[in-house]
């Protein structure tokens, strides 16, 4: 079956690993497929596994030659936003902040050798975590009776904040194993410095 | 022709330096994979955050937990685990179907640089060095820590050895292998494996717990190449005439 997905002619719809999926002819210019959210798989060909809407949209018109896909559906194009706003995002003072005090902190703390990584970790963290699109598009229904795809920026927030919590969980762990670890070091010299004091004093 | 390295540093070992740059290295090309794949540049950085103190924590973790407390160090089969876990975590943030097995491919194609450097950093240090040894090339090393012992260069050996694979790996890549995975993780388990058996720390031991993770590994590529090609011969006659 033929694919007319909005900026890509000619795809064919293809199952991967058994998802839907459609694959971009050979040829198409790659920032095209990176802007319609395609990812390329080992064999070179470049691919975008369908959504829910997609999926039901297709399936609506399964005895048809070819779909198109366009913008005068009720679906919401996978269109990454546009550079310029993301780098509009990194330049956000607060992120950009984090990650440079974050990063010095870690490369600092790892050469000196006092391996405190859970705060530079924390911090790093922090700086990505409100990096999830605010403005993503409402997802409207699509008029035959498929269901509405929900907005995915909440379940990526939480999930972000759960990742957030294992870590803060994980930096104290971390630091407990070295140092049980640096105080088995000391005991174990003092020890050695007493078996040879022994040692002197009977010769 | 000997090689004589002191381990006395200062305050700033090379060690640590070459332990950040094959951090910093692997990261790149792990950025650089990713975005040319399609994956948001937003999830290639955060992942580039993430992976340097998982890695480290779990080569940590790993180096404790199976010295059984007694060895503060890194272990390269944890620092491996650590960046998987790294993409794993990206893939739970932003949950995109096939990125997850992306973002997972490009970091087998960048380990093994990331360990041929970090073996560069164990040379100077003296760690993880080979069986006695007083022949050609030879490394006598000196210091408080080590003493004085002439060993093989085993990490030079093994630096090599894994920078070739990742180049080697790039270059299945290019040519659209669909097995380069698993030619890229049998290669370096059977590289890893045979060379154990170079290293000062294996001896009196028949097989290692790292050379045990390297048979498993090469297990289980072989079992997933017969089984595309199980699929790829179904999906070929499948095809109508």
């Amino acid at each position: 079956m033929k694919v007319m997905f909005y900026e890509i002619q000619d795809c064919e719809y293809e199952p991967i690993d058994g998802k839907p999926a459609i694959i971009a002819p050979e040829g198409t210019d790659a920032e095209l497929l990176r802007k319609y959210r395609f990812i390329q798989l080992l064999d070179g060909r470049w691919c975008h596994y369908m959504n829910r809407d997609e999926i039901a949209y297709m399936n609506n018109r399964a005895a048809a030659q070819a779909v198109v896909f366009s913008d005068e559906m009720n679906i919401a194009p996978p269109r990454r936003r546009l550079s310029r706003e993301s780098i509009r995002l990194m330049q956000r003072i607060g992120s950009l902040l984090l990650l440079l005090i974050g990063g010095c902190l870690f490369t600092a703390d790892f050469m000196i050798g006092y391996v405190s990584i859970g705060t530079s970790f924390v911090l790093l963290m922090l700086s990505f975590y409100d990096a999830d699109n605010k403005k993503v598009p409402e997802w409207r229904p699509i008029t035959d009776n498929s269901q509405q795809y929900t907005n995915p920026s909440h379940k990526s927030r939480h999930t972000g904040l759960l990742v957030v919590i294992i870590i803060l969980l994980l930096a104290p762990i971390m630091s407990m194993i070295l140092f049980v670890a640096a105080i088995n070091a000391c005991v174990d010299s003092v020890t050695q410095s007493a078996n040879d004091t022994c040692s002197v004093s009977e010769e | 022709m000997n090689i004589h390295i002191n381990t006395d540093h200062g305050t700033v070992s090379p060690y640590r330096i070459f332990l950040l740059l094959a951090i910093a290295a692997g990261t790149a090309v792990i950025i650089r994979q990713c975005v040319k794949r399609g994956i948001a540049l937003r999830k290639s950085l955060l992942l580039a955050a993430m992976i340097p103190p998982m890695c480290i924590s779990c080569a940590a973790a790993f180096a404790f937990v199976t010295s059984r407390g007694s060895i503060i160090g890194f272990a390269s089969i944890g620092a491996a685990a650590g960046v998987y876990v790294a993409a794993l975590l990206i893939s739970l943030i932003w949950q995109s179907p096939g990125e997850r097995t992306i973002l997972l491919q490009n970091c087998t194609f960048a380990l093994p640089l990331m360990y041929g450097i970090a073996k560069i950093g164990c040379f100077t240090a003296g760690c993880c060095h080979g069986i006695a040894y007083d022949g050609l090339l030879c490394v006598r090393y000196t210091g408080k820590r080590i003493g004085d012992i002439c060993v093989f260069p085993v990490q030079l050996l093994e630096a090599a050895v894994f920078i070739t694979i990742f180049i080697a790996g790039m270059v299945f890549l290019k040519k659209h292998d669909i097995h380069s995975v698993e030619k890229v993780t049998i290669l370096s388990a059977a590289a890893k494996f045979t060379l154990e058996y170079l290293r000062k720390s294996h001896s009196h031991r028949a097989l290692s717990i790292e050379q045990a993770v390297c048979l498993l590994a090469t297990i289980v590529c072989l079992i997933n190449m017969k089984k595309s090609q199980k699929r790829q011969a179904a999906a070929a006659q499948s095809v109508p005439q």
